[in-house]
């Protein structure tokens, strides 16, 4: 869509126009048609700096006599109704998220800030309390 | 009231605005620039010949008004959710009044009004969280009844303006206004316009559709050539119905015509001006006192630059825009999305787009055409960014003041979330001018 004829003729009348410097503010770098927070130490300190988390626990952790746990059988972003009991929902992700109000939901994790690796790799580990106080962060796929 | 010889025409031709790219077959007359060019609309859209000079008339009432019946459908759930409706609906649309009164040959005021059952209805997402609806429905405790329900309306102020026609080469307007910008925004009245669904520069307001402040317009003709111009100062964008900025937003459209048997108009549009949001706030301070601050959350300069062109012959209609805008911000005056972790900003970018029609109208009744679109914002934040729209319609004209106008729309785009959307569009008015 950049290089139709009638924008580029566009462009040459307006050939200093065309151009963007810097099209974010300091301390943001463009992303995905957004300009996002940088982290410092740029990139791989960003990355670092996601995994600053522990390995979570198996279900078997402290319990060296106990079965193998079994595999999993859950998927992030089934959908689901049950916020209570989560009967839908297994791991590796539990949970019914559903947003007050609403009838239906996805099955996703928690505390994806705390333990490394939890959330799929195209999810985002979000602040959930932004939406309901007092909740944790939660795996949403943004 | 007092109404012209010919009410139709008059309806017609006064929804179409002066300085449209589309007027091609009428002979240029010596009469106020923006009435003969009404009138050279008219004649390309509903094949009358109109011959209106300048006579005054006291007070007249004209308009136009649509229902449709539409279905529109996405194959990504999510975006699905965000539409109005994905089942078919039958719709109440356009229901335009124009009241204009002309109190002697060189001075005209107009009001074009839509009454509307919006806002009831109105889904709103505030972030993050369940939505809002707009409902207007009120008890109706005048009724006899004393319990029935009515749904509140509302009356959209589409533009108000006064106009001084001093000669072809210098009128002046003053109010609420159309930008004059290409071919689409000026014909902006259902009747008048190809297809039914418009283009994201104009459904996002890539350029302000409306402005208030001052324009100047006139005409040079020489048959079968003729040049137009537009010039505009206006508060430009604004969230209020005040400029936040003493910057004045700059205007200029010109366009020159070639009319005959083959009509040609090829115009250039350009707009410049600045756009600021504001959030006051009423506090207490640390010694107990009330005070009122002013804050500025968002400010950017914006200017754009257009090109059009039409091409008439004989049935075969082509209508092309295209547009370049750039929006550069002040440092930390920037929209943050407030629903996405670490809150995102809107970068400063250079968005593009354009589309082109061709219609061909055969047997005096059928007008098919086929609508091709595309745009790139260079931004991931509001709903349709980046991507294209193909479309094919039909309009049938009943007589000339009734028509029934058919589209099928098929858009892929990016927007705010993750994956690629696509979204069906069908839609269908029958319309009637006034």
């Amino acid at each position: 869509m950049r290089t139709p004829i009638s924008i580029a003729l566009l462009c040459l009348l307006t050939a200093a126009a065309c151009e963007i410097d810097e099209p974010c503010d300091p301390g943001y770098e463009l992303k995905a048609g957004l300009c996002q927070k940088v982290v410092a130490g740029g990139a791989d300190a960003a990355a670092t700096a996601t995994t600053m988390c522990i390995d979570k626990p198996g279900p078997d952790a402290g319990a060296s006599d106990a079965a193998a746990p079994a595999a999993p059988t859950g998927e992030f972003g089934r959908p689901c109704t049950d916020d209570t009991n989560h009967s839908e929902c297994a791991e590796p992700a539990p949970l019914c998220f559903k947003q007050q109000g609403a009838a239906s939901g996805f099955c996703s994790a928690i505390n994806c800030n705390i333990y490394c690796n939890v959330c799929p790799a195209t999810w985002t580990c979000f602040d959930l309390s932004l939406v309901q106080p007092g909740s944790p962060h939660g795996c949403v796929k943004l | 009231m007092k109404t012209r010889g010919n009410p139709l025409a008059m309806a017609l031709a006064s929804i179409l605005s002066a300085g449209s790219a589309a007027a091609q077959s009428a002979e240029p007359s010596n009469t106020a620039a923006n009435t003969a060019e009404e009138n050279a609309e008219l004649e390309a859209i509903v094949g009358e010949t109109v011959a209106e000079e300048a006579e005054p008339s006291r007070f007249s009432v004209y308009g136009f008004m649509d229902v449709g019946l539409q279905r529109i459908s996405s194959i990504t759930p999510s975006l699905g959710v965000a539409l109005p409706s994905e089942e078919t609906s039958f719709i109440s649309g356009n229901n335009n009044l124009y009241l204009e009164v002309r109190p002697d040959a060189n001075w005209r005021g107009l009001i074009e009004t839509r009454l509307s059952l919006l806002p009831h209805g109105d889904y709103k997402f505030q972030g993050l969280g369940v939505s809002e609806r707009t409902d207007t429905r009120i008890i109706d405790a005048t009724s006899p009844s004393g319990r029935n329900n009515v749904e509140l309306g509302g009356i959209v102020v589409e533009r108000a303006f006064l106009e001084w026609m001093y000669n072809d080469y210098l009128n002046v307007r003053a109010g609420r206004f159309f930008t004059p910008w290409g071919i689409w925004n000026v014909d902006h009245g259902t009747p008048t316009l190809i297809a039914l669904m418009m283009p994201s520069f104009l459904v996002q307001e890539a350029i302000p559709q409306r402005q208030t402040g001052v324009q100047l317009f006139g005409r040079h003709n020489a048959p079968p050539w003729q040049l137009t111009y537009d010039l505009t100062i206006s508060n430009g964008r604004t969230d209020t119905l005040f400029d936040t900025t003493d910057g004045k937003a700059i205007g200029s459209r010109i366009v020159l015509r070639r009319q005959g048997e083959l009509g040609i108009a090829a115009g250039t549009s350009m707009y410049h001006g600045d756009y600021q949001d504001e959030r006051k706030t009423l506090s207490i301070t640390p010694n107990q006192d009330v005070q009122l601050s002013k804050e500025t959350i968002v400010a950017y300069d914006e200017s754009s630059v257009g090109a059009d062109l039409s091409l008439d012959y004989r049935g075969w209609r082509l209508r092309a825009e295209a547009m370049v805008r750039k929006v550069e911000h002040d440092t930390g005056k920037r929209r943050a999305l407030t629903y996405r972790p670490n809150q995102p900003q809107v970068p400063d970018r250079i968005e593009y787009y354009g589309y082109a029609i061709l219609a061909y109208r055969f047997m005096n009744y059928f007008e098919p055409y086929t609508f091709y679109e595309r745009l790139e914002t260079n931004k991931r934040a509001d709903v349709v960014e980046a991507g294209y729209s193909l479309s094919g319609g039909v309009n049938i004209y009943f007589t000339p003041a009734v028509q029934l106008k058919m589209q099928y729309a098929h858009s892929s785009f990016e927007n705010f979330l993750p994956d690629r959307n696509t979204t069906n569009f069908w839609v269908s008015r029958l319309v009637m001018a006034f």
